[in-house]
Formats: structure tokens, C-alpha cells, sequence
């Protein structure tokens, strides 16, 4: 038996206390943040969507379904923008990737999707479009702060 | 552009973790440095040189030569 060997709890331990570190050092303020505001920027586009069914036409219906989400959006583009000026070098070059990466497959998605609109496929609302670049923009931005926790 | 980044951190027993907290930069990036997957930027490797207290020719090398341009290239 190795005297130095703390013995298997200890190592349990460890190991979890690691564990912990590592979501520790991950849902760091961005991360948090970032999914927050593109979780409100989400919740208000769904009220906007009911907004018209459910309010009367007027100035309370035209701020919900536009002002809100506009000021949502808002939001979601500051959070972005403070963490990429908060972050170093190599990682701002990877956001920027990032950004290209997502434009790239978002103007593949939607020629592709505009050639199947051809071929009799349901006409597609710019929320997808829209919903879809910013989505995968975020998963590989969380990816990248993933990476640098 | 290679650099001896590794052997310097290994010298005085440091992480990639503790040099980059030390230059205040990520852990990724001092990874992306070592590796050579990133060029750091003019200010990091003076800081790098700094902490190393050496020459940053002498830790990073490879680097692109300068155009040389000749009487016959400049008319040319």
C-alpha cells in the first residue's frame, strides 16, 4: 500500500472539488449573461407574437410587438459587444471567427432553403433566418468561452 | 513562427494556467502561442519578453524575412 496515497474518498473529493472549479470558472458573467439576454430577446419575440391576438391595436400593441423586441435585441448585441471587448486577444480573433463562421452557414442555409422555396417548399418568415444566425452564433461564442475558462 | 515558450514555462515550473495569469491573458491563448496556432500581437510579446526577461528574437523565431529589393528589382 503507497503511504502517500490519501486514499479513495480524498480522491473523490478531489476530483469533485475539479469538477466544481471547472463549472465554476465556465458560468463565469458572460456565459450567464449571454444566455440570459438571448433568453429575454426570445421571450419577448413570443409575446410580440401573441401581442396581436391579445391586445387591442394602439400604442401599448405597436410597442410590444416592436419596440420590445427591438430593445431586447439591443440588449443581447451589448452583452456581445462588452464580451468581446472584456476578452483577450486570441479569444476576440475565435469570436470573430465565429461570426464569419455563422454569416457563412447562414447564407448557405438560405440559398438553400430559397432554391427548396422554388420547388414549392412553405415560405420561410425572417425570425427563422434570424433566430438561426443568432443561434449559432451563441452556441459556438459559448463554445469558444467554454474553451477559455 | 516557432517559439521556445514551452521550455521557458517548463524551466520555472509553471502552468500554462499560471502563465497566462501572469500575462493576463486566457489559457487558451498561451496554448494557441505554444502550439503555434497564434501569432501573438506586438504588446503581448514584449510582455512575454518581459516576464522571461529575454529578447523576443530569442524566444520567438521563424519569422517571415523582409523583401530585399535590389537597384534591378526597383526599376523593374
Amino acid at each position: 500500500m503507497n503511504p502517500n496515497d490519501p486514499g479513495p474518498m480524498v480522491r473523490m473529493d478531489r476530483a469533485a472539488l475539479a469538477a466544481v472549479g471547472q463549472i465554476q470558472r465556465f458560468y463565469t458573467w458572460p456565459t450567464v449573461s449571454i444566455l440570459l439576454s438571448f433568453w429575454a430577446y426570445l421571450a419577448t419575440l413570443f409575446v410580440a407574437s401573441l401581442a396581436p391576438r391579445i391586445l387591442a391595436a394602439g400604442g401599448m400593441r405597436d410597442l410590444v410587438v416592436v419596440g420590445v423586441p427591438l430593445l431586447t435585441l439591443a440588449l443581447h448585441v451589448c452583452i456581445t459587444h462588452s464580451i468581446y471587448r472584456a476578452s483577450d486577444e486570441y479569444v476576440r480573433r475565435r469570436i470573430l471567427q465565429c461570426a464569419a463562421l455563422a454569416a457563412v452557414i447562414l447564407a448557405f442555409a438560405t440559398t438553400g432553403y430559397f432554391c427548396l422555396e422554388r420547388l414549392g417548399y412553405p415560405h420561410l418568415s425572417m425570425i427563422a433566418v434570424n433566430l438561426l444566425g443568432w443561434s449559432l452564433f451563441i452556441v459556438m461564442m459559448i463554445w469558444v468561452r467554454y474553451r477559455a475558462r | 513562427m516557432k517559439n521556445i515558450l514551452p521550455e521557458l514555462r517548463a524551466q520555472r515550473g509553471w502552468t500554462q494556467g499560471e502563465l497566462a495569469q501572469q500575462l493576463a491573458v486566457s489559457r487558451q491563448t498561451v496554448n494557441a502561442v505554444e502550439t503555434g496556432r497564434y501569432e501573438p500581437s506586438l504588446s503581448l510579446a514584449f510582455a512575454i519578453a518581459a516576464l522571461f526577461a529575454l529578447p523576443i528574437e530569442q524566444i520567438f523565431h521563424g519569422h517571415r524575412q523582409p523583401r530585399t529589393f535590389t537597384a534591378e528589382s526597383d526599376q523593374g
